[in-house]
C-alpha cells in the first residue's frame, strides 16, 4: 500500500480527486472514521506526529496559504492543519519493514560451492596435464586470493552502500588489476628464490585472479552468471577426478578450464572501470579497514593452506590432496547457510521481542543452533571423507579431519563475527593464536626431532584451537548485545 | 587549565589548511566566521551552494572557516574555494567509525542524561529541556564515550521506555501502534548516535558561527555558543523541518522511528531558532514556519537571495514558434507531470507551441524522469516537449520560451525565478514558498498542481504580446532594485557587524572576569576550559 499512496501524494491523475476533495469531505463529515478510510486521508493526517507533519504534507499537495484562506477560511495553512488534527483521529500505518538478512537456505550450498572450486579446478588442472607445479602454488594462490577477494568485497561492498557505483566499479578494477600484478610479482620472485617451473607461474597467478574475479561477480550479484561460467570447469574436473585422466577427457578438462577460468576474469572485468582515477574518493578510515580485511583473508589463507596442504605432506596418503580437504570445502555452503539463518533469526527476534533482557538469551540460542548445524554438517562430511579414503584401503588421517574441523567451527565463528562488524576482535583471536601456535612450533624445533612440515602443522593446530577458543570467548558478549546486531 | 581529557579520535577530518588572503576590518582584526553547511557547499551543487559561493566571495574582508556535515567524508569538492576561506572540516554522519564494543553499564549521570534527552525527543515539551540534555551529554561526546553509551544494552531499555506512548500525546485515537519492539528501540539510538556526532567534534572557535540551514550543522554552533559565547547566525533557505517532515512518511517508516526521528528534528530545529542570535530565512514565508515551530518573531530578519543581475542580459526577440521555457532539475518537487499535462492544454490551443524543458537529472531521480517520458508520450507530446538536459549557459535556457514556467511544489526562495526575471522574460509559476514574494505583480501566479490554470496563464500571455513586454520589463526592474547580490551581501554585512561588534563587547568583560554569558551552567566545571584548548588546538 504504501508506494500507491506515495505515489498519489506526488502524482494524483488530472481527474482523480484531489486532496482538496479529501479535505472537504472531512470537514462535512461527521464521522471522522469513515472519511478517513481513504488512503490519502490516512495518510496525511491520521498517522501524523504532529500538526506540522499535516501542515507540510498539506503544502506539499499543493495548498497554500492563499488557497487555505480562500478555500477553508483559514488564516493559514498551520490552522487547517491544526483542524484537520483535531478533528481525525490517530491511526498507526502498519509498515512491513524489509528484512536486512535473508533466511538461509539450500541455494547457499552452491554459493559456498563458488568458493570451493578454485582448489577443485587446481587439482583437476594437475591430473589432467599430469603436470607437478611447485609445493608453493597453491598457498601462495590461496592466502593471496583470500586476501585481495576479502579487501575487493569491503571495497565493493562500502562504496556501495555510498551510493558511489562509480566509485564501486573503480575500486574493485583496481583491485583486480592490483591483484594480478602482485601475485605475479609475488610468484615471480618465488620462482627466483625457491625455483620451480613457469606452470606454477602462471598457476597460482591464473587462480589468485579467478578467485578475486569470483568475488567480484558474487558481490556484484551475478552468482548464476558466475555459476554458469564455472559449470564447464567445475564438471569437467570432477569427471577427471573422479574418473581419471584419458586421451579424451584430459584435453577436454584442460580447455573447460581454461574457458571457465577466463570467461569468469573477462566477466568480472567487464563490470568495472579503471578510470578516471580522480573519481575514486575514499573516507578517512577506509585504507586502515581496508588493511584489517587484507590481513584477515592472509590469516585464514594461511590457516587453510597449513591444515590441509601441510597437513596431507604430514599424513600422507594417496588422495590426501583431494579428499583431505574435502570436508571443508563442501561445508562452505553450509556456513553461509547458518550465517544466514543466525543473522535473519536475530533480525526477526529483535523484531518481535518487546523486552531487551528477553534477548540475550535468546540471541544466543540461536547462534548455538546455527553452530551446532555447522559442526554436524563438517562432522559428517569428515565421516565420509574417512570411509571413502577407507574403500581406498587406507587409513584415514583422523587428526588432520579433525583439525579440519577446528578450522570450519573458528572460520564460522569468524565470519559471524567479521558479519558483526567485530573484526577487530576476530584479528585479536587469530594473533592470539598464532602467538600459541609460533611459541609451540619454536619449541617443538628445540625439544624433539620432529621434521619441520610436522612442527609447523602442530604449530598451526595449536594456533587454531586457540583462535577458536578465543573466538568463542570473545563471540559471547557481542552475540548477545542486541546493538551489536 | 583544566585537567579534563578530551578524546583525540574525533570522526572529522581535520582543517585543509588554505591560502589566507582576508582583509584585517578597520579595526585591526580579522573577523573568523564558521560557514556552517550540511550536505551542500562545497561538495554539491545546487542553490544553497550558489548562495555559500557568493556569501563568501562577497564578504571578502571576513575569514572563513567552512564546517561541512557530510555523508562519509569521502564526497569529492564541488567548487573553487575562495581566498578568504582559511579551512574547510568535514564532519561525516555516516563515515567509518571506531568499533563498537558493548557497555556493560552506563555511569549513572550519563543514565539520567540519556533518558532526559530520550524524553524530550519522544514527548517534546520545552525546548529548553532538550538544550540542557544535550549539554549534559556534551562531557561525553567530547570526551569520546557519548557513542558506546548510545549504543549500549541500557540505552536500548531506556528507549524503550521513551517509546512507550503508543499515539501523540493529546490526540483521539482510533488505531493504536503496535508496542515498540527492540528493533525500533535499535534504530532510534543508531539513527540518534549519527546525528550527535558533531557534538563530538571539537566546536569552531570563531567569531560568529553563520549556520547555512537549520539541522544537524546547528549542534556545532550550539555547542560554540555554549563553551564560547559565540553569536549565532541562521539562514534557512529551504525549510529544514518541512523537508523532513515530507522526506520522511508515515508508509515508509514504522510509526515509533518516524515519530523518534521527526521529534528529535522538531527539538532541534526549535533548539537552534531559540539559541540563534538573528534568523535569516531567504523568505518571509520561511518565517511563518519558523514561527510555528517556536521562533521569536523579533528575531527574524529576512533576507532575500540576490543575483549578479548584469550576468543575465535581455534577449533582441523572441522565439519563432509559441514557445514555453521550464528550468529546474527533473524533480518531484518540481512537479513536471503538471508542466507536461498544462502544455498538453496550450498544444491543443496552439499547435505550433513547443515546451522546453531544461535541467539535468540528480541521482536517484532517473524513475522520475522515465515517467515522465512516459507522460509525454503518453499525452502526445513526443514531438513538441523536449528534454534538453543540462545547458552551459542557463540564460540561454531562459531566452529559449516566450514564457518561462515553473510548476514547483515546494520552493524557498527559488535563483531560476530571479534568473528568469532578470533575463526578460515573463514568469508563469505555482504560488509556493517564497516564489510570490519574488514575483510579486510582475508575472502570474497559479495553484500548485493545477495544470488547467497553470496552461491558461500560459495561453493568456502566448496570446499577448504586449503584456508579455509589459511583464518582463517590470520583472528585470523588480529584480535590479530589490534582488541584487549588493542589497544581499550589505544585508548579511550588517548583521555580521552587529553580532561580531557585541561579541567584541562581551569578551572585553569576560577578560575583565566576568562570566562568558551563553556558557551553559550545565557544562562540569573545567570541561569548558578543555574543550576551548582542544578547540584552539585543532584550529591550529
Amino acid at each position: 500500500m504504501s508506494s500507491i499512496l506515495a505515489g498519489k501524494m506526488m502524482d494524483p491523475e488530472p481527474n482523480e480527486p484531489t486532496v482538496h476533495d479529501w479535505v472537504q469531505r472531512i470537514r462535512s463529515s461527521s464521522n471522522t472514521t469513515t472519511a478517513q478510510s481513504d488512503p490519502v486521508v490516512a495518510t496525511i493526517c491520521a498517522a501524523a506526529v504532529d500538526s506540522l507533519e499535516i501542515a507540510a504534507s498539506l503544502e506539499a499537495s499543493g495548498m497554500s496559504r492563499q488557497v487555505v484562506s480562500e478555500q477553508y477560511g483559514q488564516p493559514d495553512v498551520f490552522a487547517l492543519a491544526h483542524e484537520l488534527w483535531a478533528r481525525v483521529p490517530f491511526r498507526a500505518v502498519t509498515v512491513e519493514q524489509p528484512m536486512i538478512w535473508r533466511q538461509g537456505n539450500i541455494s547457499d550450498l552452491g554459493r559456498g560451492a563458488l568458493y570451493a572450486v578454485p582448489a577443485l579446478l587446481l587439482v583437476a588442472l594437475t591430473r589432467a596435464l599430469n603436470v607437478e607445479f611447485s609445493w608453493w602454488t597453491l598457498p601462495l594462490s590461496v592466502t593471496w586470493g583470500w586476501a585481495a577477494g576479502q579487501v575487493t568485497a569491503y571495497a565493493g561492498y562500502t562504496l556501495r552502500a555510498r551510493t558511489d557505483g562509480i566509485g564501486e566499479r573503480l575500486a574493485v578494477g583496481w583491485m583486480l588489476m592490483a591483484t594480478i600484478l602482485t601475485t605475479a610479482v609475488i610468484a615471480s620472485g618465488i620462482l627466483t628464490i625457491v625455483g620451480g617451473g613457469w606452470g606454477s607461474f602462471l598457476a597460482a597467478t591464473g587462480v589468485t585472479t579467478y578467485m578475486v574475479s569470483s568475488a567480484i561477480l558474487l558481490m556484484r550479484d551475478a552468482e548464476v552468471l558466475a555459476a554458469g561460467l564455472l559449470g564447464p570447469g567445475a564438471v569437467s574436473s570432477v569427471v577427471i577426478l573422479a574418473f581419471g585422466t584419458g586421451p579424451f577427457w584430459s584435453p577436454v578438462a584442460v580447455v573447460c578450464i581454461a574457458v571457465s577460468t577466463v570467461t569468469t576474469f573477462a566477466a568480472a572485468a567487464a563490470q568495472l572501470r579503471v578510470s578516471p582515477v580522480r573519481s575514486l574518493i575514499l573516507a578517512p578510515g577506509d585504507v586502515r579497514m581496508g588493511s584489517q580485511h587484507f590481513a584477515h583473508g592472509l590469516l585464514c589463507g594461511a590457516a587453510l593452506t597449513t591444515v590441509a596442504i601441510l597437513g596431507s605432506e604430514v599424513f600422507r596418503n594417496s588422495d590426501a590432496p583431494t579428499l583431505n580437504a574435502l570436508p571443508l570445502l563442501v561445508t562452505l555452503g553450509v556456513m553461509e547457510w547458518q550465517l544466514r539463518s543466525f543473522r535473519a533469526g536475530v533480525e526477526r527476534l529483535t523484531m518481535s521481542i518487546r523486552s531487551i533482557d528477553d534477548f540475550s538469551p535468546m540471541a544466543a540460542g540461536l547462534f548455538r543452533r546455527a553452530l551446532l548445524r555447522y559442526v554436524a554438517a563438517i562432522v559428517l562430511a569428515s565421516i565420509a571423507v574417512s570411509v571413502l579414503i577407507r574403500m581406498h584401503d587406507e587409513s584415514p588421517p583422523y587428526l588432520l579431519l579433525v583439525a579440519q574441523i577446528l578450522l570450519g567451527v573458528a572460520f564460522y565463528v569468524d565470519l559471524t563475527l567479521v558479519s558483526l562488524s567485530r573484526l577487530d576482535l576476530v584479528l585479536r583471536s587469530w594473533a592470539a593464536g598464532v602467538a600459541t601456535g609460533g611459541t609451540l612450533s619454536i619449541s617443538l624445533t628445540f625439544t624433539t626431532s620432529f621434521n619441520a612440515d610436522a612442527v609447523i602443522w602442530s604449530g598451526a593446530v595449536v594456533a587454531i584451537a586457540t583462535t577458536l577458543a578465543v573466538l568463542l570467548a570473545l563471540s559471547h558478549n557481542v552475540i548477545t548485545d542486541a546493538m551489536s546486531h | 587549565m583544566s585537567e579534563t581529557k578530551l578524546n583525540k579520535r574525533v570522526p572529522a577530518t581535520a582543517p585543509v589548511v588554505l591560502a589566507d588572503a582576508c582583509r584585517p576590518t578597520e579595526s585591526g582584526r580579522v573577523i573568523v566566521v564558521s560557514l556552517i553547511t550540511e550536505g551542500t557547499y562545497p561538495f554539491h551543487d545546487g542553490g544553497v551552494s550558489v548562495w555559500c559561493d557568493q556569501l563568501l566571495r562577497g564578504m571578502s574582508t571576513y575569514e572563513f572557516q567552512v564546517d561541512a556535515i557530510t555523508a562519509t567524508a569521502s564526497e569529492g569538492s564541488s567548487w573553487d574555494l575562495p581566498a578568504n576561506v582559511s579551512a574547510v572540516r568535514t564532519i561525516p554522519l555516516w563515515g567509518p567509525t571506531g568499533t563498537h564494543r558493548p557497555l556493560s553499564q552506563l555511569k549513572p549521570e550519563v543514565r539520567d542524561a540519556l533518558r532526559w534527552l530520550l524524553h524530550d525527543i519522544t514527548s517534546p515539551t520545552d525546548v529548553i529541556d532538550f538544550q540542557i540534555s544535550l549539554q549534559r551529554l556534551l562531557p561525553y561526546a567530547q570526551q569520546g564515550t557519548l557513542r558506546a553509551s548510545l549504543l549500549s544494552k541500557e540505552a536500548v531499555g531506556l528507549t524503550l521506555d521513551a517509546l512507550t506512548p503508543h499515539a501523540p500525546t493529546g490526540r483521539r485515537v482510533d488505531t493504536l501502534a503496535t508496542r515498540p519492539t527492540v528493533a525500533d528501540a535499535i534504530a532510534c539510538l543508531r539513527t540518534l548516535e549519527h546525528l550527535l556526532r558533531p557534538l563530538c567534534v571539537p566546536p569552531p572557535m570563531v567569531d560568529l558561527c553563520h549556520a547555512s540551514s537549520n539541522g544537524i550543522g546547528v549542534l556545532l554552533a550550539m555547542t560554540a555558543k555554549w563553551i564560547n559565547s559565540t553569536p549565532f547566525l541562521l539562514t534557512e533557505h529551504g525549510l529544514y523541518l518541512r523537508e523532513r517532515y515530507i522526506a520522511n512518511s508515515p508508509a515508509a517508516i514504522p510509526h515509533h522511528q518516524r515519530a523518534f526521528l521527526l521529534g528529535f528534528y522538531k527539538q532541534l530545529t526549535a533548539a537552534a531558532y531559540q539559541m540563534a542570535d538573528v534568523i535569516a530565512p531567504g523568505s518571509e514565508y520561511n518565517r511563518y514556519w519558523e514561527q510555528a515551530n517556536g521562533a521569536d518573531p523579533a528575531k527574524i530578519r529576512p533576507i532575500y537571495n540576490g543575483i549578479d543581475a548584469p550576468n543575465f542580459s535581455v534577449p533582441s526577440g523572441e522565439p519563432d514558434v509559441p514557445t514555453l521555457a521550464w528550468v529546474g532539475r527533473i524533480d518531484p518537487l518540481k512537479d513536471v507531470f503538471t508542466m507536461l499535462r498544462a502544455f498538453a492544454i496550450v498544444r491543443a490551443a496552439l499547435p505550433d507551441a513547443r515546451l522546453r524543458l531544461f535541467g539535468g537529472t540528480p541521482k536517484g531521480n532517473d524513475q522520475y524522469l522515465r515517467a515522465c517520458l512516459d507522460l509525454r508520450k503518453h499525452l502526445g507530446l513526443e514531438d513538441s516537449a523536449v528534454f534538453e538536459g543540462r545547458i552551459p549557459s542557463i540564460t540561454d535556457g531562459y531566452h529559449a520560451g516566450h514564457v518561462v514556467v515553473s510548476t514547483s511544489i515546494s520552493e524557498g526562495f527559488p535563483y531560476s525565478i530571479l534568473e528568469a526575471m532578470a533575463s526578460g522574460r515573463p514568469m508563469v509559476a505555482t504560488d509556493v514558498g517564497g516564489v510570490s514574494e519574488a514575483i510579486g505583480d510582475v508575472g502570474i501566479m497559479t495553484q500548485p498542481r493545477n495544470h488547467r490554470a497553470i496552461a491558461a496563464a500560459c495561453l493568456q500571455l502566448l496570446s499577448d504580446p504586449a503584456r508579455r513586454a509589459d511583464l518582463a520589463m517590470r520583472g528585470r526592474k523588480r529584480v535590479l532594485d530589490l534582488f541584487t547580490l549588493g542589497v544581499c551581501l550589505a544585508r548579511y554585512s550588517e548583521i555580521y557587524t552587529a553580532l561580531t561588534t557585541r561579541c567584541e563587547d562581551e569578551a572585553a568583560v569576560v577578560d575583565g572576569g566576568g562570566v562568558p554569558i551563553s556558557t551553559s551552567r550545565h557544562l562540569p566545571d573545567g570541561l569548558v576550559g578543555a574543550i576551548r584548548a582542544e578547540a584552539t588546538a585543532w584550529q591550529r
